[in-house]
């Protein structure tokens, strides 16, 4: 078969050239990569083995400082200062050696070397002494070149005006889990703090910046000469600037002194958080440098649990100060009328049990006005009874109880308002305890605020909220909250015109139960509470200092000021301090004269000095700044 | 089955050139991992028996007759697919990805197998008598044989194989097929849907590229791997700072020494003149492969033989391509020499069939 033949020669012919072909160019592969190879290893050799000797190529990561959070004029509650660090170059015989003599020079110990020693990503640098003196760094810089292997870096870190200035609200840091680091998607490395509580948790993600990485290479002593690439530039978080007033934050702190409590201030027309002072408090600087471990169990195990934020989770009976509410629903449900009048003896008989009034020789007949402003025990009573758990349980939740305010912060409780089916259970012993606030019924201080607000403008209950606005580093605005209105209430104008009118006099008329707290201008309104805890009702024969500490009553008074036209509501509950006509209303009284004495300066403290900023023209990342920035900040 | 004809023919250059570069490659595994102790050897013997089962397989595969091979070639195949889809589903992920089959004495990864079957499919495809006429229809059906497993691969995620299939593909198109046109159309209608394709990459796929294509676009985790593969490679000099010496691996400075780096490991260790030696033994290897191609008997088994001879020779050059600086990072282990079982045993594999095809070329 020649043709065949022929054919199947031409495919042979073929099946080479075209084998060849691939063949050649692999061939011509390989001669490249010859070529190449001896580029880098005859060619520039020279270049690549100094480079190797000094192994001065290394991923630097530049720290970025978190946002700052600003009041609302713009004073600073936390920015950030710098801290040095000393990292050791693992790759350098005498780093060991010069660490000791700088430890031996500037008297440290090994209790000073920091104990997480996990090296940096892509660079063989163990940090060694985190945070160290001002004079340490100086003598450091002193003895640089003798010291051979040791390098300075830079990072920004926390700075309180004051350690336990709002601690509550502003939060603590930690170091970041490992499920937080990879839930991140790389924007949280090992060995970088996360917000663990307060606004520092809430808005962990906004405030963090975006850290620095740059490729670069150092010189013997590993100060950066060249950046070789940049994969990010530092960038700092966005700040958060606040509905609080600094002064006042920190004046009702101070006046807190060393009672356990909470305050809340509010400006009533919007839900702007003024203050929101929980008492005690813990120091947010001991969480910077890392709480110990006893530290840590102190705080958790004090039986007045610093840590926890009274305003949204503490749980309290209301006391008198639920009388107004109380009110509110016999006026409303018809039970009463503002001229009903009911008799105080003292006592009063419901069955066999026996029912107080804090008055021992009662208070006569006696209409809504003046009970309500010499809280009259047994007109409740009897109030209550007339209208039933019902309507004061349906005032009381359309006033914001029962249930979490919608705040910003972790932790609100609900407190505890009788449900329709739970209220049908109740006998009326059950609506007698109601009826002054205790029994049953938790609420919170800040729920107290929101409620006090509904009160005196036109009937909104309001979403609290204290963060104002997200701003950019550069200050543009990210993110604006405002008013938001939950729920309008039903109470009718003249109702809600008598309690205001009481609560005037409850400060302000003779026979009043908080002439304490009185304050010349502004004229302030509000009502006292004495919240039994031990299940002591109406009996205060026994003189304070005389009981146990646990067993003592907790002392309100809430309301607003000024009274005609309110610009702010507040809620002080002070634990365990007595009848609320004394301890809790003349704290009250001098919060008012502090929020509106107060010319508020703009900046009054040294958080300006020696801030923490990345410098973008700075191409040495992760180094010192210059001496003139470091000078500054001592 | 084995005369002692067919053992006669046997290119004992091939074999030659395969073993000399695995054991250099078992030495820079050693130089390179053993380096917090010399008795830290776990890798050492773990690669050394790779060698040795990958070099028993081999040998069976030199046992059977690659004719009739290449006649199951589609169900040897479909099995390997089979392989695939059970890593998809039951495989334990290591480190986030599923690849490996537990086999008990050894973790393999089928898609390193499914690059042998699918050349054998592809011979056969391409060499087939009746299918002369239908180039098209050989394109869609070579289409078919590498997409199932490229795409099974791609899901693994493991982008750098799935790539590796389209080797074989273009090699024995180019060389079967008459007519070039279909081929180039084929090429040409690829590149344009690439485009869309590129948004599918994972980021750090994306970053791969991009870091090769722009320096200057940033991602410092491949920047850093490559500035320290070049300062490695580069200060070894001419002579190399010797065995066990390198300044970059003592130092931990190179990410994935013992993998997809180890030529950098011995680049520097042993100097220009011992990447010339490397260098010679691939043109030695690349040599003999091609010479089977050459002289098969058949086309089926020339065809086998190329696409075996283009993958470990494109293997070889992406690899130390990628290591010098002049590709992107992709990930593809250096035949012979890098870390990893499943691709030593594959390599071994497709030296069994290029002597398959050798031994027999006058056997009729």
């Amino acid at each position: 078969m020649p043709i065949a033949l022929g054919e199947d020669e031409r495919l042979h012919e073929r099946l080479r050239r075209r084998t060849f072909i691939i063949f050649t160019l692999l061939a011509l592969g390989a001669v490249i990569t010859v070529g190449r190879l001896w580029f880098l290893q005859v060619a520039k050799s020279d270049y690549y083995i100094n480079l190797s000797q000094q192994n001065s190529i290394r991923i630097v990561s530049n720290e970025a400082p978190r946002g700052l959070i600003l009041d609302r004029l713009r004073r600073k509650f936390v920015n950030n200062r710098p801290a040095y660090d000393v990292l050791v170059d693992t790759g350098n015989k005498s780093a060991y050696e010069s660490l000791n003599s700088l430890m031996s020079l500037a008297g440290l110990t090994g209790h000073d070397i920091t104990s997480n020693d996990h090296r940096m990503q892509g660079t063989r640098t163990m940090r060694v002494l985190s945070d160290i003196h001002l004079n340490v760094l100086s003598i450091l810089e002193e003895h640089r070149l003798n010291l051979p292997g040791l390098e300075v870096v830079v990072r920004p870190k926390r700075r309180f005006l004051l350690p336990s200035l709002a601690c509550h609200i502003i939060g603590y840091l930690g170091e970041a889990t490992k499920s937080e680091i990879e839930e991140s998607n790389g924007a949280i490395k090992l060995g970088d703090r996360a917000g663990r509580s307060g606004l520092e948790a809430v808005l962990d993600r906004t405030l963090r910046g975006t850290d620095g990485r740059h490729l670069v290479e150092t010189n013997a002593i590993g100060r950066v000469i060249r950046t070789l690439r940049t994969a990010a530039e530092t960038r700092p978080g966005n700040n958060v600037i606040l509905t609080l007033d600094l002064q006042l934050q920190k004046a009702i702190e101070r006046l807190f002194g060393a009672m356990a409590g909470a305050a809340v201030v509010m400006n009533p027309r919007t839900g702007e958080i003024l203050a929101l002072v929980s008492r005690p408090g813990f120091s947010l600087e001991a969480f910077e440098n890392e709480v110990s471990s006893d530290e840590w169990h102190k705080l958790r195990n004090d039986p007045l649990a610093p840590m926890s934020n009274r305003c949204v989770s503490g749980q309290y009976p209301p006391g008198s100060t639920f009388k107004i509410f109380v009110a509110l629903a016999a006026l409303e449900s018809g039970a009463v009328s503002p001229e009903t009048e009911f008799e105080c003896t003292g006592i009063m008989k419901l069955g066999n049990a026996k029912f107080r009034c804090w008055q021992r020789w009662g208070h006569g007949h006696i209409a809504l006005r003046e009970a309500l402003k010499r809280s009259c025990n047994i007109y409740f009573y009897k109030a209550g009874l007339a209208c039933g758990i019902g309507p004061i349980s349906r005032i009381a939740r359309e006033f914001g109880f029962g249930s979490p305010a919608g705040f910003s912060m972790p932790g609100e409780a609900s407190g505890h308002i009788p449900s329709d089916a739970e209220g049908a259970k109740f006998w009326p012993g059950d609506v007698v305890s109601a009826s002054i606030g205790q029994g049953t019924i938790l609420v919170t201080p800040l729920q107290m605020a929101v409620a006090i607000s509904a009160l005196v403008n036109g009937g909104k209950v309001l979403r609290p909220y204290l963060v104002d606005r997200i701003e950019s580093p550069d200050g543009d605005v990210l993110n604006r909250y405002g008013p938001k209105t939950n729920r309008t209430l039903s109470v009718s104008e003249q109702s809600i015109e008598l309690i205001r009118s009481a609560l005037f006099g409850v400060v302000n008329e003779e026979g009043g139960t908080a002439r304490r707290a009185r304050v010349d201008f502004p004229k302030l309104a509000g009502k006292t509470g004495t919240a039994q805890v031990a299940g002591r009702i109406g009996d205060e024969d026994i003189a304070l200092e005389d009981t146990q500490y646990g067993l003592r009553p907790h002392s309100w008074f809430v309301g607003y000021a000024p009274a005609d036209s309110p610009d702010i509501a507040f809620v002080v509950i002070i634990e365990h301090g007595g009848p609320g006509g004394k301890a809790a209303a003349s704290l009250a009284g001098k919060i008012v004269r502090a929020a509106f004495s107060d010319v508020d300066k703009p900046e009054d403290n040294d958080m300006n000095q020696g801030e923490y900023r990345p410098d973008s023209k700075n191409d040495h990342p992760g180094q010192l700044p210059s001496q003139h920035n470091r000078l500054s900040s001592e | 089955m084995l005369d002692r004809r067919t053992v006669q023919n046997i290119n004992w250059w091939l074999i030659l050139a395969a073993v000399i570069m695995s054991l250099i490659g078992l030495m820079t595994v050693y130089a390179a991992t053993a380096v917090a102790s010399p008795q830290n050897l776990a890798a050492y013997r773990t690669q050394l028996r790779s060698v040795a089962i990958a070099f028993a397989s081999m040998l069976l595969i030199m046992t059977l007759d690659y004719k009739r091979l290449v006649k199951a070639a589609y169900s040897i195949h479909l099995f390997a697919i089979i392989l695939l889809l059970l890593v998809l589903f039951i495989a334990e992920p290591i480190a986030g990805v599923r690849r490996w089959l537990n086999l008990g004495f050894l973790t393999f990864q089928p898609s390193e197998l499914a690059k042998v079957t699918s050349i054998l499919a592809l011979a056969k495809l391409f060499s087939a008598e009746e299918l002369k006429q239908r180039p098209w229809f050989q394109i869609l059906g070579g289409l078919i044989i590498i997409a199932i497993p490229a795409l099974l691969v791609i899901k693994q995620p493991d982008f750098g194989t799935a790539v590796t299939f389209l080797i074989p593909f273009l090699a024995l198109a180019f060389v079967a097929q008459e007519r070039l046109k279909p081929l180039c159309l084929t090429l040409l209608a690829g590149l344009i849907s690439a485009i869309p394709g590129w948004f599918m990459l994972k980021d750090y796929q994306k970053t791969r590229i991009l870091a090769f294509l722009n320096p200057s676009y940033d991602e410092l985790g491949s920047g850093y791997q490559a500035i320290q593969s070049k300062i490695g490679i580069g200060s070894g000099g001419v002579m190399g700072k010797g065995f066990w010496k390198s300044t970059q691996v003592r130092l931990q400075f190179l990410p994935a020494r013992h993998t997809d780096f180890i030529f950098s490991v011995y680049a520097e260790e042993h100097g220009f003149l011992g990447s010339l030696v490397l260098i010679l033994l691939f043109l030695l290897l690349l040599t003999a492969a091609f010479s089977i191609a050459f002289k098969a008997r058949d086309m089926a088994g020339s065809l086998l033989a190329v696409g075996c001879a283009t993958l470990i020779g494109v293997q070889f050059l992406v690899n130390i391509g990628m290591v010098i600086g002049l590709l992107p990072i992709t990930g593809l282990p250096l035949p012979f020499m890098s870390y990893g079982g499943s691709s030593m045993i594959t390599l071994f594999m497709m030296l069994g069939l290029l002597e398959s095809v050798q031994m027999r070329r006058f056997a009729f």
